[in-house]
């Protein structure tokens, strides 16, 4: 049954619909749902977007199912961070897997399959091996190139929603999908001067997505702000609440609908990416310590600045500058022991900065060297020391010592684009195992060499792109170190300091001289 | 017996634990500026030997050898190999690859901003070497404590002032006390050490130049008193020509070695010698009459042939003359008239008198009793040690810089003469009252009494109260001693206070109070260059005064047009000229030079006064000597020849991109008129338009300011017309309005 439905789908995925105008044609994901009802509500309010369908499903299957087909078109599939599927009642995540596909094997134009469709998008390689597109009835000539997908070449990525048990039929499941996207809002106009007001344009589908026919939805909009400059109200069913913008009741909608949803609003907050963070963890258990070191290259993303930077206008707009676009002040949440924290860039120690404990945390607030504005970058690395205890646990039915430590530590509102985190275990750890409650794109295992090391400590590289605050979630790290490898540092350094004293020892009981020796042995 | 060892080894234990002792309180008094501050390079040449040891680094030796720096000097470039010493950056790069390869993860710029002390530990220990020849080990260990603290060498050796002269203290110590060993010896192994260590000055440092022409200078010398000897031949012979062949082996020296005037004198003095060992040869071999004759014409035939060839090849240019440099070290004034861009230098001005008080304090005047001291025993040595102090003394007379050469001798003879005194009065053995020391000191027979097996011969020398009755009661030598205890506190605690205050700020971080008394740092510079650095495009070319050429290149990685190599007096003269001119003439320069952004340094706002304007006298002077006819010094003053910059400014003050550049939105700031803070000025009300360059960056305190360039107008007006036309076109409609 499975494998029945891997086949359909990617069936569906080599000929490529586009949503736009299929919206009135037949889909390929089985039809083994309705969604009853469906809830939408994406929040506009940070730089992310977060979008959370709930959905109400019932399978119209004469056998019970346990998958449940999610479709995101492509141009935000890249931009999608982070996907998480719950049932409502339970609160119990249900695992999701992309569904794979190999471009190569999409079905060339004259297959018999695209005949069989006549009047509807299909795509193909040509004799340069890039992707055309088209509508399949008038295709003559390559009409785009694979870059252009985004408005009339779309393509659809398939989520595959594993429920934990099988649905019988006609038997209902409610569960919700949380997704959060990265880089969708455009700022518009794309610049600003030093104090002028930010507006972002988002564009979107006012229908929620699915692979399935759905009975009742509605689609709900949270913006920052009441200020908003224009949105879409094709169909006249769009209430407007201060902050809030309703789209529907939509009734009867087909499986991957679309109607263009354009909202133009004010968005007075940094828009910031870091293009590239490295997290750098290192274990002692000699000094019970855990040495953090964080590098972040930062962007502000938001609208450009126009011009270029007044220092007169920026002493003399003070009273403006919160809500000025621009980045003054970063602030992170670091653990509650902390200690040693320094905060430096490429050139050296920066001196703006400041720690606040509070109950559960400290609060570590710093300046970057200059005022952030839009287009502009920042690079620097912060570093502390926690004591090992807070992380570390020793497990002693297994005889492990487990690492237990949030992946990432990053600015809530922000983007994270591609995230590194080196863990260095101490000299002679073995049997090394990671888990992390998400996927990673890369994980390595090499060696690490530092301060009289002799074979090297255990390093462990993640790599991650498109991160965001969601990510935050503790990973496990778990291996065994014996006790005899503490006593391999206090040898190796007790070695390089006797060296010295072998090295003399040996020297003044040579003779150099040629001759006869002046020297008086004493 | 302590330790179980006899009184030798438990001597060479204490001299190991003492050295040890002042080796770390050499370093530790330099580390003063990594305390406040940070561990961060100062100043604005250790920025670029910095940058090259980082491209060293990165890259290999031979890569660095035949590096092109194209990112300074634009357009012409930097041929770097070529033109830089290289014993600094090879040293620091030995130094991290050694402890790279013992798995030493140590950062490039820890090596580089602790090398300096690191080394001052060694010249402590070369100094004790040094004077434990001249006098003994004690008046040794008491020469390293000095060196170790003494401002002079401080002054260019704290933690982060990673400069050539970091390093080429010691060398110039070692190599010299290896020469007195091997004169001494007159061994050739030492002869050869000298060399190698030479050559290792020669790579480090320009001032080796002072050893080529010492070392001769003490042969000579000893040559005239008489004292030839086959020591000083092997000495000398085996340290020449192996140290000139290995010099000639850095670039930048080359064929410098044997051909300019710099060398000639070792050079001379070699031939010299041969001549007198060949004379020395025959006269052994012929009596007494014959040889006499000989000698003479022989003497007088071989002077005049070696004068006239020097002068013939000088003329012939085979020999290169003095170059101004070496004129300006001996007239004064010779700079300031042809040369403004090394007078322009505050380190090259000659040396105001309490500065040798502030840099050596009571050694100074330790100095000559010393040197008197040295002149009672006058052995090879003690030549050697009084020609260096001579010698230095005229040159750290003549400029600021040369105060370091100066250093080291000063510690050494204080250090002979204090030991002197210590010897004198700490003789436990001797009871003897204050009358019986006056005479002993009288008898001139004070410089046996070091020596512990001549104490009879001293004793012999006051017996005469020995024979009186003997009365023990306030031994009044304690007076002296307590003296000069007093003295070497006070010397104490003024070098650390001096190290504290006056050396050890990085500069390119000003410290500030709070009014809370917590201490604030202002961090302009860094501001900019990071800006610049984060902010700009990569090939971006920046123009500025050469000062802050290096700290460009090092700290925002941009291209520079001219910085302190200054190996080029028009380039400098070119952006000496841009400066000084009105925007238009500045235009077409920087639009000729490709410059994207030009940054001006102004202290007007918090008063600081090592900014540009206070500069821009010497801009307008450099200008001047390559431009004289476009860019004229009196211009710049007012009609009563002052140099001002409120509403009596001269109009070509005013119109030059210097002061606008400097002054743009300044009154603004103010809602009127802005006061200059540095120079206590009110200045004109008329706000200044810019109309080829725009800001770009400023920094929070206004120190560090950064301009566009701006691209050419797109209507093919010039840019001048088109501002006017942008303000008109405003002022018109305002206009209507009313």
């Amino acid at each position: 049954m499975r494998s029945f439905c891997r086949l359909l789908a990617i069936l569906v995925l080599t000929i490529s619909l586009a949503y736009k105008t299929l919206a009135t044609n037949v889909t390929f994901v089985p039809q083994h749902w309705r969604n009853t009802n469906m809830l939408r509500t994406i929040d506009l309010t940070s730089s992310i977007v977060r979008e959370t369908t709930s959905v109400a499903a019932q399978n119209i299957h004469n056998e019970s199912i346990g998958e449940y087909y999610f479709p995101i078109p492509e141009q935000w599939d890249n931009h999608l961070s982070y996907i998480e599927v719950r049932e409502r009642k339970t609160k119990q995540t249900f695992e999701v897997e992309k569904v794979k596909i190999n471009p190569l094997k999409w079905v060339p134009y004259s297959n018999q399959l695209s005949r069989q469709f006549d009047d509807m998008f299909v795509m193909q390689r040509n004799e340069k091996n890039e992707i055309i597109c088209g509508s399949s009835k008038k295709f003559k000539l390559p009409l785009l190139h694979s870059n252009d997908t985004t408005s009339t070449c779309s393509r659809i990525r398939y989520y595959k929603i594993f429920f934990n048990r099988r649905l019988d039929p006609q038997e209902q499941i409610k569960f919700t999908i949380t997704t959060a996207f990265t880089h969708m809002l455009i700022p518009y106009p794309k610049e600003i001067t030093q104090t002028g007001r930010q507006q972002l344009l988002f564009q979107g589908n006012q229908y929620g997505n699915s692979a399935y026919q759905t009975d009742q939805q509605k689609t709900n909009v949270k913006l920052p702000s009441a200020d908003i400059i224009s949105y879409s109200q094709t169909k006249g069913n769009v209430i407007r609440n201060q902050k809030n913008l309703d789209y529907g009741r939509f009734n009867e909608t087909k499986p991957n609908s679309y109607e263009e949803l354009r909202i133009h609003y004010e968005f007075q907050q940094n828009m910031l990416t870091v293009t590239g963070l490295r997290r750098d963890l290192e274990i002692s258990h000699w000094g019970g310590n855990l040495a953090v070191e964080e590098h972040f290259n930062l962007t502000h993303d938001g609208a450009r600045l126009k011009g270029h930077f007044s220092r007169l206008d920026y002493h003399k707009t003070v009273y403006i500058h919160h809500e000025t676009i621009m980045t003054r002040e970063l602030t992170l949440s670091l653990p509650i022991h902390v200690s040693d924290v320094y905060y430096r860039d490429e050139i050296g120690n920066v001196s703006t900065s400041n720690l606040r404990y509070e109950q559960d945390k400290t609060i570590f607030d710093f300046k970057p060297r200059y005022p952030l504005f839009g287009g502009w970058n920042y690079t620097w690395y912060y570093g502390y020391n926690v004591p090992l205890g807070d992380f570390v646990r020793y497990h002693y039915e297994s005889g492990r010592y487990i690492l237990n430590i949030p992946f990432v530590n990053v600015f809530p509102q922000a983007i994270h684009d591609k995230v590194q985190v080196r863990i260095i275990l101490p000299e002679g750890a073995s049997d090394v195992k990671v888990e992390t409650p998400f996927v990673i794109d890369k994980e390595t295992h090499g060696v690490h060499k530092t301060y009289l090391d002799t074979i090297g400590r255990y390093l462990i590289v993640l790599e991650k792109s498109n991160v965001v605050n969601d990510h935050s979630k503790n990973i496990q790290i778990s291996y065994t170190y014996s006790s005899l490898e503490l006593l391999r540092k206090p040898l190796s350094v007790s070695l390089f300091l006797l060296g010295p004293f072998l090295l003399s020892m040996i020297y003044s009981r040579i003779e150099f001289s040629i001759g006869k020796s002046k020297r008086k042995t004493s | 017996m302590v330790l179980g060892l006899d009184a030798q080894n438990q001597a060479a234990l204490l001299k190991v634990v003492i050295l040890g002792l002042i080796s770390f309180v050499a370093i530790a008094s330099r580390l003063f500026s990594i305390i406040r501050f940070e561990s961060v390079i100062h100043e604005f040449d250790p920025w670029f030997n910095y940058r090259a040891t980082k491209y060293l680094v990165s890259t290999s030796f031979y890569d660095f050898w035949n590096w092109f720096d194209e990112r300074s000097w634009y357009p012409l470039g930097r041929v770097v190999g070529g033109t830089v010493f290289p014993g600094l950056m090879v040293t620091s790069a030995t130094i991290y690859n050694i402890l790279h390869a013992l798995n030493f993860p140590v950062d490039i710029r820890n090596i580089c901003v602790l090398l300096a002390p690191a080394f001052s530990a060694l010249t402590a220990i070369s100094a004790y070497l040094f004077t434990a020849e001249i006098k003994d080990s004690s008046a040794g260990l008491l020469a390293a404590a000095f060196i170790g603290i003494a401002p002079g060498y401080i002054s260019r050796s704290v933690a982060g002032s990673y400069d050539n002269e970091g390093i080429a203290i010691f060398l110039l110590m070692f190599t010299f006390y290896l020469w007195i060993k091997g004169l001494k010896e007159g061994s050739a192994f030492y002869g050869a050490l000298t060399a190698l260590f030479y050559f290792y000055m020669v790579a480090a440092w320009g001032g080796y130049v002072f050893i080529i022409n010492l070392i001769p200078l003490h042969a000579f010398v000893l040559i005239l008193m008489g004292r030839f000897s086959s020591r000083l031949y092997v000495a000398y012979s085996s340290f020449y020509v192996l140290g000139t062949l290995m010099s000639m082996q850095i670039p930048f020296v080359g064929f410098q070695a044997t051909r300019t005037s710099e060398h000639m004198a070792a050079m001379g003095i070699f031939f010299l010698l041969q001549i007198i060992a060949f004379v020395e040869l025959v006269r052994s071999h012929l009596a007494s009459k014959q040889f006499q004759i000989l000698f003479k014409s022989f003497i007088v035939l071989s002077f005049i042939i070696m004068f006239s060839a020097l002068v013939l090849l000088t003329l012939g240019g085979y020999i290169a003359p003095w170059t101004g440099r070496f004129y300006s070290l001996w007239d004064t004034g010779y700079a300031k008239k042809y040369i403004p861009i090394i007078a322009s230098v505050s380190e090259h001005q000659p040396t105001a008198w309490p500065s040798f008080f502030f840099d050596l304090e009571m050694l100074i005047f330790l100095f000559p009793a010393g040197i008197y001291l040295c002149f009672r025993e006058l052995r090879d040595e003690h030549v050697f040690v009084i020609l260096y102090g001579i010698t230095s003394s005229y040159f750290a007379g003549v400029m600021v810089r040369l105060m370091l050469t100066l250093t080291p001798i000063v510690c050494v003879t204080a250090a002979v003469a204090v030991s002197h005194i210590l010897d004198l009065y700490l003789d436990a053995n001797s009871l003897e009252t204050e009358e019986s020391i006056d005479k002993s000191e009288s008898s001139n027979k004070v410089k046996h009494s070091e020596k512990p097996g001549t104490k009879k011969v001293k004793e012999g020398g006051s017996r005469s109260s020995s024979n009186q009755p003997k009365i023990k009661g306030f031994d009044t030598r304690i007076i002296v001693l307590l003296n000069f205890f007093f003295f070497l506190v006070v010397f104490v605690w003024h070098c650390t206070w001096v190290t504290s205050n006056a050396y050890s700020s990085p500069s390119i971080v000003l410290a500030s109070r709070n009014n809370d008394g917590t201490s604030f740092i202002i961090d302009d510079f860094r501001e900019a260059y990071y800006w610049l650095r984060k902010n700009t495009d990569y090939n971006s070319r920046v123009m500025s005064w050469w000062d802050y050429g290096y700290q460009i290149a090092g700290m925002a990685d941009r291209t520079t047009l001219v910085d302190n190599n200054t190996w080029n007096n028009t380039h400098i003269a070119t952006v000496g000229k841009a400066m000084a001119s009105s925007e238009e003439v500045a235009y077409q320069i920087m639009r000729r030079h490709d410059v994207n952004y030009v940054l001006v340094i102004f202290g007007g706002l918090l008063g600081y006064s090592g900014d540009d304007i206070n500069k821009f006298l010497w801009m307008i002077r450099i200008a001047e000597g390559v431009y004289p006819d476009e860019v004229k010094e009196e211009n710049y003053f007012t009609s009563r020849g002052e140099y001002r910059v409120d509403d009596e400014a001269s109009p070509t003050m005013r119109n030059s991109i210097m002061y606008k550049l400097s002054y743009h939105n300044y009154n603004q700031l103010f809602n009127g008129q802005g006061i200059d803070r540095v120079r206590n000025a009110r200045l004109p009300s008329e706000t200044i338009q810019l109309s080829t360059l725009e800001e770009a960056y400023t920094t929070e305190n206004w120190i560090v300011r950064i301009y566009k360039v701006k691209d050419l107008d797109n209507l093919g007006r010039d840019l001048e017309q088109a501002t006017a036309f942008n303000l008109g076109k405003k002022t018109r409609r305002t206009k209507k309005k009313k």
